[in-house]
């Protein structure tokens, strides 16, 4: 660099050090102004989605206890909707086969595989890994990570806990229609389910506690170690426990963040509110900041991890924004919008159309696909 | 959300300053993805990119109590993020590139367009990333804007006519015609 460029870089810190006079800043802005013209993007797409919601979880959005307006429209109060039960899994559905006369019709051309395994890791310095089946181990010695499948055939990313700079962030992050198992230093497990990421540094201790920021969901196995509580952090609440297994959906896109406990005892708080829950228990963190505590069904919460699709009682919203996680679409509404609860499962493994198919047999809502649209009516 | 969705950039921002919680994550869904891109191209770093809007946005969230900016919210985050910008710019790959600009602006004779320029100069830098946007997101954002003149706009907040605000812009694109002919060709050589 010589003498004039740094000349120039003196004059952007007292820029920034708000120190110039208002023709000073005038040239600064100006000059950013004409840069800015002709810049030209050169890095490579990404994932949008999943950078809106990374974004948003370093937001302190969560961090208010500030209690606001309440929206109640999406309770489960005890609204008599009718209570759609839809089951999936084949044997029920082809037994009480109902015809729909101008059903949903995909050719197998058309029709949407299902999301599989596959996550990025990227590093503090930036470098991006993509993690899929095909990769092998020889990824370890070059990023400090190795990659390998376990004794159920789930493929796992562990980090050598020596290997990397200490303080410094890593991330795990899927796209719609992927998922991956990492196992973190400590010997935890962490299921990442689709569009979601988890960023730790890689000695995953910071202050005395194990830390990982989560956005989107992820079912745990944590590892017990007492003298290190094991925290999860999200926009809107954090989850601290010594060792249990519990799964946590933060989709920015749902109104609600639930915490639901399988195994040992956990502590969810935001802002000053906090609750303890026990094992089959739900804590359920509303859009008005209160953190609500109910029983539930474990294995309809960590059903994704099995690579199935449940749901209780959800309104077709919910359930189409799984969809659209799973299996990288966008959904749209056309016209009323089904206020009707829907009730079941079908295998993640399918592809799309068994899917619709399985929820237009309630007669209850229609579909039509165009690419890797689905339009939803009633 | 998808009520916030149907209001204009001003209706969202009046609901902002009155204390509505969701206007905060709307402005955040409206913007975000504008800001970025902008930053993500003048950075060419998706991380700092990242710190870029998480900042602008921080701020925002600080001042929700206190805030008082007048004019349409886009303006706010712009200049936050043009700030932000160039205070991370340092950390960026890009920063000889910016440094030799700049160099060549402060050795430059010519006068300097003034700030109203400046400003309208920042807006349509960035609004260029809304033809970037994904479809459905576009559409939307234009929609927030139908009843939106620029212009206008500027020309009430400063007390001006309109005329006078379309002639103030396009001196200064002359201005800035003589002054840097030869050289915005020498910058998209090297950038």
């Amino acid at each position: 660099m010589d003498q004039n460029q740094l000349s120039a870089q003196d004059f952007l810190a007292k820029f920034n050090r708000n120190e110039v006079s208002s023709e000073e800043h005038a040239m600064v802005t100006h000059a950013f102004n004409s840069f800015a013209a002709e810049a030209v993007d050169r890095l490579p797409e990404i994932a949008m989605d999943q950078v809106r919601e990374e974004i948003w979880a370093r937001l302190p959005v969560g961090a208010t206890s500030k209690v606001v307006k309440v929206r109640k429209l999406w309770r489960r109060i005890g609204v008599a909707a009718a209570m759609v039960l839809f089951v999936g899994l084949g044997v029920y559905f082809y037994a009480n086969r109902i015809r729909v006369q101008d059903g949903l019709v995909i050719s197998a051309a058309e029709d949407i595989a299902p999301g599989g395994n596959g996550a990025t890791l990227t590093l503090a310095s930036g470098k991006k890994i993509r993690l899929n089946d095909a990769e092998s181990g020889q990824l370890a010695e070059e990023a400090g990570v190795m990659v390998k499948k376990d004794a159920n055939g789930e493929l796992v990313y562990e980090v050598l806990a020596s290997s990397v700079s200490k303080g410094f962030s890593n991330m795990l992050s899927t796209a719609k229609g992927e998922t991956y198992a990492v196992i973190l230093p400590d010997g935890t497990k962490a299921w990442l389910n689709a569009a979601s990421s988890l960023t730790y540094s890689p000695s995953l201790i910071v202050s005395g506690k194990r830390l990982v920021s989560l956005s989107g969901e992820a079912y745990f196995e944590v590892a017990k170690d007492k003298a290190h509580p094991f925290v999860v952090q999200t926009a809107r609440q954090q989850v601290e426990v010594l060792g249990t297994h519990f799964n946590v959906n933060s989709y920015l896109g749902e109104t609600t963040v639930k915490t639901t406990l399988l195994e040992g005892s956990v502590k969810v708080s935001s802002g000053a509110q906090v609750k303890m829950l026990q094992p089959n228990q739900q804590a359920i963190l509303s859009a008005d900041g209160n953190i609500g505590v109910g029983e539930a069904d474990a294995t309809v919460a960590i059903a994704w991890k099995n690579n199935q699709f449940m749901f209780e009682s959800e309104n077709i919203q919910t359930v189409m924004r799984m969809v659209e996680r799973w299996y990288n679409v966008e959904v749209f509404y056309e016209g009323e919008i089904s206020e009707e609860k829907f009730w079941g499962g079908v295998s993640r493994f399918d592809k799309v159309s068994k899917v619709l198919k399985s929820l237009e047999e309630t007669g209850k809502v229609r579909f039509r696909l165009e690419g890797r649209k689905i339009y939803v009516s009633k | 959300m998808s009520n916030y969705t149907h209001l204009s950039d001003l209706e969202l921002t009046d609901l902002f300053k009155n204390g509505d919680d969701g206007s905060y994550q709307a402005i955040y869904n409206r913007y975000w993805q504008l800001l970025f891109r902008f930053a993500r191209k003048l950075l060419q770093d998706d991380a700092l990119a990242k710190d870029v809007v998480q900042e602008v946005f921080t701020i925002l969230w600080t001042k929700r109590k206190t805030f008082e900016h007048k004019g349409p919210i886009a303006a706010y985050l712009y200049t936050l993020t043009r700030h932000k910008i160039l205070d991370l710019v340092k950390h960026a790959k890009v920063e000889d590139k910016y440094l030799v600009h700049l160099q060549q602006v402060m050795q430059s004779k010519a006068p300097l367009p003034d700030q109203l320029y400046i400003e309208k100069e920042l807006y349509d830098q960035i609004e260029r990333e809304i033809q970037n946007l994904p479809e459905k997101m576009r559409v939307i954002f234009e929609m927030s804007r139908k009843e939106y003149k620029s212009t206008s706009e500027i020309a009430d907040e400063l007390g001006l006519s309109q005329q006078t605000v379309k002639n103030q812009v396009s001196n200064a694109i002359r201005t800035l015609k003589d002054k840097f002919g030869d050289q915005l060709n020498i910058f998209l050589i090297i950038f």
